[in-house]
């Protein structure tokens, strides 16, 4: 009955979500979790894939990118304390240190 | 429609507006803690969606992985940083009015593109491996056929985790030895 266009609808709209997310908003934090928003909508669209095509190799791809993604969080909230200490702020307009 | 497909119906339409609603949610909330709070209801609705798609294995490891641990990350560094909400100053509503507008084209524009190339399968008539969506299954895939990217991945975490404690480790005065 639920075919791969509504599963694949609705990772378009999380999508679409965290992109005005990251776009709107300046807590560094909410950009972060914008950023999770958006993997986890591509990580739909793969699983649905792999349902409709009946191999598993989408389920591998949702693992590896479930990997990067907790990497990056670990190594980008390691950054956003570290820029913390120094400017005591979490505004994403403030952290242009590396603008010329 | 029989009574599998019904519920099948309505679960993912109930499951795909809690998701859609905490996703506005995360984005629209003046305090961080509580748009940490709506991702992990927004998490949980995507690894109940996993199981309606025979992906059980990667439900778990949704909810482990990403509302157990990333999560949890996220809302012990929120608790740290301690900061007040943010405000909306003026000049940024008219930021989220063109981001909106522009958000909502972009849906639309993507819903008729999909509508018109996706193939609608007849979903009833995929035939359902036992095994599809195990943990013996994925297991079977990663050590055989995907044995190079799993070994790559345990490098990047290796790298990730030695990366955030050298960043972690380090103090205002520049650093100490441990």
């Amino acid at each position: 009955m639920i075919g791969p266009a509504e599963y694949t609808i609705l990772a378009a709209i999380l999508f679409t979500i965290g992109v005005i997310g990251v776009l709107v908003r300046r807590n560094v934090l909410v950009v972060f979790m914008s950023i999770e928003l958006m993997l986890n909508s591509a990580n739909l669209v793969f699983v649905a894939a792999s349902r409709m095509m009946d191999d598993m190799t989408g389920h591998v791809f949702v693992f590896m990118v479930m990997v990067v993604a907790a990497c990056e969080v670990a190594v980008g909230l390691a950054i956003v304390l570290t820029i913390f200490r120094n400017k005591q702020t979490l505004n994403v307009d403030e952290f242009r240190i590396m603008k010329w | 429609m029989d009574l599998t497909q019904l519920t099948e119906l309505v679960a993912f339409y109930g499951i795909a507006v809690v998701a859609v609603f905490a996703a506005l949610m995360v984005i629209s909330q003046r305090s961080a803690i509580f748009s940490a709070i709506y991702l992990v209801l927004c998490f949980f609705c995507v690894a109940a969606l996993y199981v309606l798609l025979h992906a059980h294995f990667l439900a778990v490891i949704q909810v482990l992985v990403y509302a157990g641990a990333i999560m949890v990350l996220f809302v012990m560094i929120i608790m740290l940083l301690n900061l007040r909400d943010e405000d909306l100053p003026p000049s940024r509503v008219t930021l989220v009015k063109t981001a909106g507008t522009a958000g909502a084209l972009l849906v639309l524009v993507s819903m008729m593109v999909i509508l018109q190339h996706v193939s609608n399968i007849d979903v009833n008539q995929l035939q359902d491996v036992g095994s599809f969506g195990t943990t013996q299954a994925i297991g079977r895939l990663l050590f055989t056929k995907y044995l190079l990217a799993f070994e790559v991945a345990s490098i990047l975490l290796l790298a990730a985790v030695v990366g955030a404690l050298v960043m972690a480790g380090r103090i205002d005065s520049g650093g100490e030895d441990q």
